[in-house]
């Protein structure tokens, strides 16, 4: 087993043991031996197929974004031999990070995995595929043009587009504002290179992507408007100079005394007038739904014919107006670029304000941990200490308990003691003394020997029992 | 906690109290020696008293006519022998259960505490009827008997970290009443009972021999040729006393004065030195010894291999022995002499009490089949148990009895065997009729037997009890 095999082994088996979490450094390490023994042609790549599975998907994504252009085809069917089928929940959030990681560099693999993950026989995706492609392919800096292929049926494409842009609009994955952009321009690009414009589906498509673009900032919102309603494009933006509207489009959103862009909705029922504008719009060159030259060709209403010179005339004596016009919207431009940068500065402070309120509201939050913390350790503390006092209480009263009945015990033993003593010395000269005539017995002289005798025996066994008996000066 | 042991004695009874930490307390008579297992009854009342006063005066109380003293009651347990009295018959058990009693009463007296369990010692060989009569005794007494010990075992189990090295020992145990020696072998923790020897010679009979030793002395002196149990009561009794007296002194000094002021209606004064002392107990320790030496011989071991040689028992003091013994090549090397001779049995079996071992059986039991062949049925070291196991037999030939024969062997292979039980069961004589024995040994240590025909009635069942089963003593 090779260096980098056996590092990889370690993190697989990590990552087993904490259910394929991996943290930002190893997944970082994970990714780049897979990256080196994948490009290196003396490395055998099939050797960590089995520690694939471990690993978290974005490190696998990683991986492959880094190695996929480097692998020769063989690697590459080798990787997609081993691919599994997205069953499982950890196979599909797989499948949608790696159709993430090849877009921008293999469109017909990341179109063919798509088409793994959604497949046209399915009716609909499931949540969970859903939520991995949010997460995996809605990335605000991936680039879906690479989606439209060439070889793939339109309708095909427009399906693939069709689910992403559901996923894009579903609130419950907060797909970021820029990715819904990104996604809206590629199916705007595709549908401009479509031969059939009135594509029901695509015009359904451009609808969302209308109320969408809606609420976005302007810059973006211009992006998809009608391009005869752009004041940049030379029209007036004022209401009582405003050109004429395609059948079926209003305004909305206009300011009296001030030029503003001008917003275009799309009313219900309307929608054959907005196709059309809209379609036109896709169909020109540019990356705008409207370019600036288009905009009076498209806005083009029908007028009575006139004389050339007069409307020269019309128009040179116009052009001061205008002029003077265009200056005040320069300006106005200039002060909105001022007003967006200072407002972006705010909304940096505001950033900053909010993550300062955020760490406040952690650290506030600790310190409440920690006060209830105390407070329960205090309640503890306190609660042990009345058990403790408790069980003093209890053992002061058991000691003396004891105290009493060993004192009672020691005295009754200490009395048994010294009656056994008595007794035994009793005992002893009761021996001596067990003949002792009656007191007034006739004492010859050989009784009275004896009793002598007996007598010194009595007062040796006293001694004897450590009794200290003093005897006469007589002989012993 | 407080375990007691009690030392249930041919002459004298003892209990010892231990504690933790806490010296062994000794409880006897009121003064502090043994309880003398004498006992005096009232053939009017029938109540029965004890103690050393009725020790002291026993021939005189004796000669009254108006008690039946009974000197040493241990001899008559589970025999029928009864004592009459006009308050009815007195049996063994009672005369036990006072001596008990007494016993617990000293101990209440001296430390605020009876008896209430304790482990009671008996002698190798104690009959099983005589077990459970001392059991009940205890019972009545108030004291629930734990476990019975044999006293040689409690001797050992009193000096076992002094003894704990030891492949062989001797316990040398001489009392008042009785000398008994056992062989001991310790094995794996486990202490084997070789042999057992005994005498009824001992310091009671020495005491006899040394009255009529001196009242020989004073007849030869006298010119009066008078024999000793022609002599009075009370002055039997007091020349009994004043040689007990004697015997006593005489391990510390060179000379004693035996001193009466009447004998026989004159005084005596006799001196007897050591040397005359030693004359008359020599013939005593001299057999004691050859029984010692006996016993050893009969196990097939030599002097030499008995590791130690524990001499207890009040008998056990006499300087001639100690003397001899130390003189002994073969004794003086291994000799233990105890400093508390008369309590060693009760303290060693209060340490079995407090750390309670067991006995397990020290032979095996079996069935002798038709075929001649040892069925096992007990092993060798089992534990005693008192749920009753059976094994199922059957009859191999046509007959109306079926003959039981029940063999002990120190192993199943052994051909030395011991007879334990033979008898006959009824039958109703059809081939392969089952035949159930069920047998068990319980608490005291006696093997039950039953056997009978399962297609007979209840009352065809017979039943043996066997009490001389070889134990071996596992301590903890």
């Amino acid at each position: 087993m090779s260096g980098p095999l056996e590092e990889l082994e370690r993190l697989s088996a990590e990552a087993r043991s904490k259910k394929g979490r991996m943290d930002a450094d190893s997944r970082k390490q994970a990714a780049a031996l897979l990256q080196l023994i994948w490009t290196d042609p003396v490395q055998d790549p099939s050797a960590t197929l089995p520690y694939l599975p471990d690993l978290k998907a974005e490190a696998l994504a990683d991986a492959i974004a880094q190695s996929w252009l480097k692998m020769d085809g063989e690697r590459r069917s080798l990787f997609e031999r081993w691919l599994p089928e997205p069953a499982t929940e950890r196979d599909i959030r797989r499948l949608a990070f790696l159709i993430g990681a090849v877009i921008a560099t293999d469109p017909a693999t990341a179109v063919r995995w798509l088409r793994r993950l959604v497949p046209p026989d399915r009716k609909s995706p499931t949540k969970e595929t859903r939520q991995h492609l949010a997460a995996g392919l809605l990335d605000t800096s991936l680039d879906l043009s690479g989606l439209a292929l060439e070889t793939l049926a339109p309708n095909e494409t427009l399906r693939l587009y069709a689910i992403l842009w559901s996923v894009a609009m579903d609130p419950a994955f907060a797909v970021p504002m820029m990715a819904r952009v990104r996604l809206a321009r590629a199916i705007v690009a595709f549908g401009r290179r479509q031969a059939v414009p009135q594509n029901p589906a695509l015009e359904h498509l451009y609808s969302q992507i209308r109320t969408e673009s809606a609420s976005w900032p302007t810059a973006l919102r211009n992006e998809f408007e009608l391009p005869g309603e752009r004041t940049e494009l030379g029209v007036s933006a004022q209401p009582d100079a405003a050109v004429a509207l395609p059948e079926g489009i209003s305004r909305v959103g206009v300011t009296g005394d001030r030029p503003e862009p001008v917003t275009v909705a799309i009313t219900p029922g309307s929608s054959d007038a907005s196709r059309e504008s809209f379609t036109r719009a896709a169909t020109s060159s540019g990356s705008h739904l409207g370019p600036a030259n288009a905009g009076p060709e498209l806005l083009k209403t029908p007028e009575k014919p006139r004389d050339l010179a007069t409307g020269l005339e019309d128009r040179i004596a116009r052009l001061p107006e205008e002029l003077a016009l265009l200056r005040g919207i320069q300006a106005e431009l200039r002060r909105y670029t001022e007003e967006k940068k200072a407002y972006e500065l705010r909304q940096q402070e505001l950033v900053e304000v909010k993550r300062e309120v955020t760490e406040l509201r952690s650290a506030l939050s600790a310190a409440t941990h920690d006060r209830d913390s105390g407070r329960e350790d205090l309640l503890r503390e306190r609660a042990r200490a009345e058990d403790l006092a408790a069980k003093l209480t209890q053992l002061a009263e058991d000691a003396e308990t004891e105290r009493r009945r060993l004192a009672q015990q020691i005295s009754a033993n200490a009395s048994g003691r010294l009656d056994e003593y008595k007794n035994r010395l009793g005992y002893s000269l009761s021996r001596l003394v067990k003949d002792l005539p009656a007191k007034h017995t006739e004492v010859s002289q050989e009784l009275g020997q004896i009793l002598l005798l007996q007598f010194h025996q009595f007062l040796d066994a006293l001694r004897q029992d450590g009794i200290a008996v003093r005897a006469g000066d007589g002989p012993q | 906690m407080s375990v007691f042991g009690i030392d249930f004695g041919t002459t004298n009874s003892a209990a010892v109290k231990l504690a933790e930490h806490a010296e062994p307390q000794k409880y006897g008579d009121e003064a502090g020696a043994p309880y003398p297992s004498i006992v005096a009854i009232d053939r009017a009342t029938g109540k029965i008293s004890g103690g050393r006063d009725i020790w002291e005066h026993r021939e005189k109380v004796r000669d009254t006519g108006n008690y039946h003293i009974v000197e040493s009651v241990k001899l008559h347990l589970g025999t029928d022998h009864t004592w009459q009295t006009e308050a009815g018959p007195r049996t063994a058990r009672d005369i036990a259960s006072s001596i008990l009693a007494a016993l617990s009463r000293r101990a209440s007296t001296r430390g605020l505490e009876p008896i209430q369990k304790a482990a009671i010692t008996i002698p190798v060989g104690f009959p099983p009827s005589a077990r459970a009569d001392l059991r009940m005794a205890a019972a009545s007494a108030g004291i629930q008997l734990t476990t019975f010990i044999t006293e040689s075992t409690a001797a050992f189990m009193r000096y076992l970290p002094q003894l704990r090295h030891c492949r062989y020992a001797a316990v040398f145990d001489w009392g008042g009443g009785t000398l008994d020696i056992s062989i001991l072998e310790l094995r794996e923790g486990t202490v084997f009972e070789l042999a057992t020897e005994g005498m009824y010679i001992a310091g009671d009979e020495i005491d006899a021999d040394l009255a009529r030793a001196v009242h020989t002395r004073v007849m030869e002196r006298r010119g009066t040729p008078q024999s000793f149990d022609s002599m009075s009561s009370i002055d039997r009794d007091n020349l009994r006393t004043k040689c007990e007296e004697a015997k006593r002194q005489l391990s510390s000094r060179p000379a004693w004065d035996i001193l009466l002021s009447s004998y026989g209606g004159s005084p005596v004064n006799v001196q007897m030195d050591v040397a005359w002392f030693h004359s008359i107990i020599a013939p005593h320790v001299d057999l004691a010894l050859e029984r010692l030496t006996h016993a050893i011989e009969s196990c097939k071991l030599s002097v030499d291999s008995i590791d130690r040689v524990l001499i207890i028992g009040g008998s056990s003091k006499l300087t001639l022995l100690r003397d001899r013994l130390r003189a002994d090549p073969r004794f003086s090397a291994s000799l233990h002499i105890s400093d508390d001779a008369e309590w060693d049995v009760a303290h060693g079996a209060a340490i079995v009490e407090l750390s309670p071992g067991g006995y397990e059986l020290a032979e095996s039991i079996g069935v002798v089949l038709s075929d001649n062949s040892f069925y096992e049925i007990v092993r060798r070291g089992e534990r005693i148990w008192s749920q009753p196991r059976s094994i199922a037999l059957s009859l191999v030939e046509d007959a109306k009895q079926a003959n039981i024969i029940v063999e002990k062997r120190p192993h199943p292979q052994s051909t030395v065997s011991d007879r334990v039980a033979a008898f006959s069961v009824n039958t109703l004589g059809f081939n392969l009729e089952e035949i159930r024995l069920a047998y068990s040994i319980n608490s005291d240590l006696m093997l039950r037997l039953e056997a009978g025909s399962i297609s007979l009635a209840a009352s065809d069942v017979v039943r043996h009890e066997y009490g001389k089963l070889l134990f071996a003593y596992r301590f903890s």
